[in-house]
Parts: structure tokens; sequence; C-alpha cells
């Protein structure tokens, strides 16, 4: 009975981890058609329109910042080698960066499929397509001293 | 009034630290630029400024790598300029075209070098561009970042556009590689590397005893070397009687007063070291090479 527990409670942690990724939202490479920018769609979740599209561009910039964007020229993490570590050591940076939406800035332009009200917790509720200035991003990180400039 | 001085301190106190604070976190490790040059990949035999001067293709790589560190803020030795510096004296008398790129790469004093190779393809379908980029730590060869790009195929003779389309923001991802590596030089140091050898007159070898344990030359060296090297990191590619090379040596990027640390500062290190064990040395630096000569 005992094992059969333990089993359990670790499918269950499983596919709790697994709702979370999704939930998470997805950040697709689209293409550059300019130089320095990236077009990416991204899931954004809400209750409202406003909501789920700040939530997608958040997770954009988040993904950009310690994941980079699969397929596109800033493939690796904007803070480098060691991202985590970046965002835990100027966390009230960040803290402020995503409170006073500074991300919109790097916007350079955005557009928003249908917003659906009743979804399931997995399925987003905004499919948005945004055109990011990853130049200029990380032109204002360097100038913050979060990322090193070019150079040793 | 000692109040009155408490509070004024505290006051004080207050404007500076978190200014200092502040700058601290942008300025705790200053930047500094290595020195980079952009050339044209060149076969055995061929003749870097003519392949230059006779493919506007590669011409067109070229600038666009350049333009590509242009956009970070950062400028480049042009290779062109260098090689009508050096053009005028010695350059024109070499022939064999090996010789003259390592002759332009160590005359430019380029710390890093990005070597560009346009590869043109011409079918039935359409005509296609390859763009190979490799870039180099000058002293030590090591391969900083390597990318390829390529061109869709088109009904164009225009190898300079089809250039321009393979490139596209592979310039950008070699940039970011090339940086990745710079902060990886940050953190765990640059490579150097030392050759030390013997004077034709020398009575000892790799094989004497030295200090008071008795150890080997060559095992003490290497204990030096775990000891002295950032990190204890050394590679010692091969060591016989007369010669030991260590083909990969890691030092900090700066000392300890923030200084750029020199290759040059190991070595005279390193001649300290080989003095105190009775043994007297020459030493030349060159770049990220050091060679060693006991006598």
């Amino acid at each position: 009975m005992k094992p059969l527990l333990i089993l359990l409670v670790f499918l269950t942690a499983g596919s709790f981890s697994l709702c979370g990724q999704v939930a998470g939202g997805n950040v697709k490479y689209v293409g550059s058609s300019t130089q320095g920018v990236i077009t990416v769609i991204a899931d954004g979740f809400g209750k409202k329109k406003p909501e789920a599209f700040d939530n997608a561009v958040r997770t954009t910039f988040r993904q950009l910042l310690t994941r980079g964007i699969a397929g596109s020229f800033q493939y690796k993490p904007l803070l480098g080698n060691k991202p985590t570590e970046v965002m835990v050591k100027r966390k009230a940076f960040f803290d402020a960066f995503f409170a006073d939406k500074a991300y919109n800035s790097f916007l350079i332009d955005q557009g928003a499929g249908k917003f659906s009200r009743k979804t399931k917790k997995k399925i987003p509720n905004l499919t948005v397509r945004l055109d990011i200035n990853v130049s200029s991003f990380r032109a204002y990180l360097e100038e913050q001293g979060l990322v090193r400039k070019f150079g040793f | 009034m000692r109040l009155f001085t408490i509070i004024l301190v505290a006051l004080l106190l207050a404007i500076w630290i978190p200014a200092y604070s502040q700058a601290e976190a942008t300025t705790a490790r200053p930047t500094i630029g290595p020195t980079i040059m952009v050339i044209p990949f060149a076969k055995e035999e061929e003749q870097l400024r003519s392949i230059l001067e006779n493919d506007a293709a590669l011409r067109v790589a070229v600038t666009k790598v350049k333009e590509g560190f242009d956009d970070r803020g950062y400028s480049t030795i042009d290779f062109r300029a260098k090689l009508n510096q050096l053009n005028n004296d010695r350059v024109m008398e070499m022939e064999n075209a090996t010789s003259l790129k390592q002759e332009v790469i160590e005359l430019s004093g380029a710390d890093i070098y990005v070597e560009i190779e346009v590869q043109k393809t011409r079918s039935g379908s359409g005509n296609s561009v390859t763009v190979v980029m490799t870039a180099y730590d000058a002293y030590s060869s090591q391969s900083l970042a390597n990318k390829v790009a390529s061109s869709p195929k088109f009904y164009t003779d225009d190898y300079g556009k089809l250039t321009e389309r393979a490139l596209g923001n592979t310039v950008e991802e070699l940039l970011n590689t090339i940086q990745l590596k710079f902060d990886d030089i940050v953190e765990n140091g640059r490579t150097i590397s030392m050759s030390i050898t013997f004077g034709m007159e020398a009575e000892k070898d790799m094989d004497t005893e030295v200090g008071t344990d008795g150890d080997l030359l060559s095992d003490a060296i290497e204990d030096w070397l775990g000891e002295h090297a950032h990190g204890g990191y050394y590679h010692v590619q091969g060591v016989t009687a007369t010669k030991l090379l260590v083909d990969a040596i890691k030092v900090p990027l700066k000392d300890e007063n923030g200084r750029n640390f020199r290759a040059s500062r190991f070595a005279g290190q390193f001649r300290n070291y080989l003095k105190a064990l009775g043994l007297e040395a020459t030493r030349d630096v060159q770049g990220n090479r050091i060679f060693i000569t006991i006598q």
C-alpha cells in the first residue's frame, strides 16, 4: 500500500510540474525582418485582455533574458552564461523593470489575436505577436550594468 | 551640537553610500577592449590583397562583419589599411601567403582576428552563397566562435546581395558567441602558453634534482604552476629531458591593483622561482606566449 501511495504522490507531482510548464506560456520565434529585431508569437493568460497581453509580454522578456529565443539570433540568454545568478543578484532592478513595464519601450510592434474569456488553465486566453528590438534592449542592459559590454 | 554632528554624518553617509553602491555595480569591472581585425580567408600561396580586391562578395562579407562590431560600439582594425601600411616595408618582400597573414596579424597587434570565407555555388536552379566565419584568439590560436551562413538560391549573379542575404543576423550570433567566450575569460582567466628549454651550454636538464626535497626540475615546475596558475589550471603538452611545453596556463585578467595582468609578469614570477632554485634563465614574451631558456 505504501509504495503505491508514494508512486501516486510522484505521479501527481509530475503532472503538476507539467501543468506549470504549459501555464508558463509558449514563446515561438517567427522571424527577423529587420536587423536586431526579433518577431515572436507568445501565449498570455489573464482574466481580461490587457492582463493576458501583459502576461505574454512578460513571459517573452523573461525568456529572452534567461533562456533566449530558440531559432533566433538571440538563441542564448541575454544575461550571459549565468542568467539566474544575475536575476537574483539584481532582483531590485528586475522587480522594478517588470513592475514599471519598462519592457514596453523595446516593443516596436505588437498585435493580439482574439481574446478567449472562458478557457482551461493550460489553454492561453490570448496569443500575441511581438516585434522586440533586441539590439536596443541589450544596449539598455549594458548601460544598467547587467550585461557586460563587448570585450573582456 | 554633538547630536547635530551625528545627524550630519548620517545624512552624508545616506547620500554617499547608495551613490557608491550604484557606481560599484556598473564600474566594478570595466570592460577591456580587445583589438579585433577582420581578414579574408586565404589558401596557401594565395595573396590576401588580391583575394580581397578581386572578390566583391568577400568585401561585402568583411564589411558586414565589421559593421556588426561597429553596431556594438566596437571599432576594428582595418585590414586593408594595415596592409597598405605594411606594404611599404617588409610585407612585399614576403612570398609565402600564410606567413604574410601571420605577419599582418602580429604586426597589427590584434588580440582577436575573424577570418571570413565566401563560397559561391552556381546551379541550374539558382545561385547561392555560403559564408564561413571563424574568430580566433591571435595569441593562443584558440577558436572563439564559428558560424556558417547560407543564402537561399536566386537567379542572380549579384553575389554581393546574396552574401548580404546569407549573413542576415548571423553576425549578431557570432558576436554573441564571442561575448560568451569573453565572459568565460573574465571568470576563468586568460590562457597563456609557456615553453621551457635549455641553452646550448646548460649543464642541467628537466631530470635534474632541485630543491630540498630532491624533486625533478620538471615536477618542481609543475608544482609551481599548480600553485600560481589561476584556479590551479594548467596543461602540459609534453615533457622531455630538454624541453617542457605548457600549452595552457590560466592567468587572471587583472592583477590585485585592477590593472591588466600581463604575460610578462607571469614570466617574471617564474624566472624568480627558477632563481630561487639556483637556475639562471632568460625569458622572451610574445603576446601570450612565454619562452624561457634556462642557462
